[in-house]
């Protein structure tokens, strides 16, 4: 012997073993909801979709992304504890609740706000479940975002900072329009707005609606069936949030109310 | 067969092949930890739980395809090990296993010496290390044997191949590992006593 011998091979097993158990996995956590929220989507046994039926191969980023949103919104929800006690009672109806923190994490515009992905108009068009709509005389969005979640879709257009659209408080945008099919729980929306932000009951084009100013708060909406999900790291400036039929339409920008409402009153299907 | 009880896997699969997702929601939280576990140990945690997310979106998709009677659980793991791969390959780098820190008591019950804990956890680190060394298919064998606990049926299935080649891969994946230690000292004291 020369002062090291050959490692036997049921002391390597045991040293593999021994590792075994201190291999820590990430938590599991929610990932049974997260495939599930994916699979509602779609129907077992379809191959990967092409453009021609449907969603198209890139869709399936998208379909990633939403999910990890959906899994973030999770994880966020459970660490905040006023939240944490709403969504238990929460989690199955439709509706939005609005949570307010006290330190937001810096929000930017485009890619930085968790919109989605970027796409052309008319791939957005094809890729929700409804006819978007457009503020009337403002042009072509800058950037055009989709999202999966909730299900339907949903559809964010930017507009920069210009003249006549000042940037917005928190998100440092002209004007963001998101559009998506959820529903709005007025009640809900009220208890969790607190102090540090306003609630203001506003009416769109005769549809109920509700201004929110103030501190930025942080939107989360549940879908029509009971998946929720928040704009991840996102926080709203000024906010009109309104309903038109089964969609839930959201203005941010920098704009005082009255030109936010002329905003969303000049919302249209047309170019 | 006697009637099958109405949670079993072959009962959920038939579900979900009508269209119930509660019926694979079930299937997903019977086998995740598993699922991220192989997932952990093929491709490392930062992935793992994405990958296992992917797996289970995937197994789903092809569910047709499923072998009636064939066992769930090998064939859904065999997918989240293609996924494990294809994003370790992806990314370019190997896989490194999360460890526990500060958890470092022996199966005896006392607690180590702070100086033993030390050295113990460096040894570790050092078995790891020569394990990341090795080629592909020798760390696979031994990452799904030993760390993910798979059985060796289970293994062979989910690397794709026989029993058989498990059998011999294994034995010289961990002779080759066992060389890489020897040749470095790793894992034996000055005195010639090998050490756990």
């Amino acid at each position: 012997m020369n002062g090291r011998r050959a490692l036997p091979d049921a002391d390597l097993e045991r040293m593999l073993e021994d590792i075994a158990t201190r291999v820590e996995d990430p938590p599991a956590g929610a990932l049974a909801a997260a495939v599930r929220a994916r699979l509602e989507t779609q129907s077992p046994g379809r191959t990967i979709p092409d453009v021609q039926h449907g969603w198209p191969r890139r869709r399936l980023r998208v379909v990633v992304a939403g999910v990890a949103i959906v899994a973030a919104a999770t994880l966020a929800l459970g660490s905040i504890p006023r939240v944490r006690e709403a969504v238990a009672g929460w989690f199955q109806l439709r509706g939005v609740l609005i949570e307010r923190r006290d330190t937001p994490p810096t929000a930017g515009a485009g890619a930085r706000l968790s919109l989605g992905e970027r796409v052309s108009l008319a791939e957005a068009r094809r890729d929700v479940s409804f006819d978007v709509l457009l503020p009337a005389g403002r042009g072509t969005p800058d950037e055009v975002y989709v999202s999966n979640t909730p299900s339907g879709g949903r559809i964010s257009l930017l507009y920069r900072p210009r003249s006549g659209l000042p940037p917005a408080a928190g998100s440092g945008v002209g004007l963001l329009v998101t559009e998506f099919r959820a529903g709005i729980d007025d009640r809900l929306l009220r208890k969790a707005v607190g102090a540090g932000a306003t609630l203001e009951d506003v009416t769109v084009a005769g549809e109920r609606g509700f201004w929110i100013q103030g501190k930025p708060h942080q939107l989360i909406f549940a879908d029509e069936r009971g998946q929720f999900f928040q704009d991840r790291a996102r926080l709203a400036g000024n906010t009109l949030l309104w309903q038109r039929g089964s969609l839930t339409l959201r203005v941010e920008s920098g704009l005082s109310k009255a030109e936010a409402v002329r905003i969303a009153e000049s919302l249209t299907t047309r170019d | 067969m006697e009637g099958r009880p109405l949670d079993d896997d072959a009962t959920l699969i038939d579900r979900t092949r009508q269209g119930d997702v509660a019926a694979y929601e079930l299937l997903v939280r019977r086998y995740q930890d598993v699922a991220v576990r192989v997932a952990h140990v093929l491709c490392g945690p930062d992935e793992a739980r994405d990958v296992a997310q992917e797996g289970f979106v995937k197994a789903w998709r092809a569910l047709p395809r499923f072998r009636d009677g064939a066992p769930f659980r090998p064939w859904l793991l065999r997918i989240v090990a293609n996924e494990a791969r294809n994003t370790r390959r992806g990314a370019g780098r190997r896989a490194r296993l999360a460890l526990r820190a500060f958890e470092d008591r022996s199966s005896g019950g006392a607690a180590p010496s702070p100086e033993e804990a030390v050295l113990t956890a460096e040894r570790r680190r050092l078995v790891l290390a020569a394990l990341e060394d090795l080629a592909e298919p020798d760390r696979e064998v031994i990452s799904c044997r030993y760390f993910a606990g798979l059985g060796e049926a289970e293994t062979a299935a989910v690397l794709g191949c026989r029993v058989g080649t498990v059998k011999s891969r294994l034995s010289r994946a961990r002779a080759r590992l066992r060389a890489r230690l020897d040749a470095a000292g790793t894992l034996t004291s000055p005195s010639g006593r090998s050490v756990r």
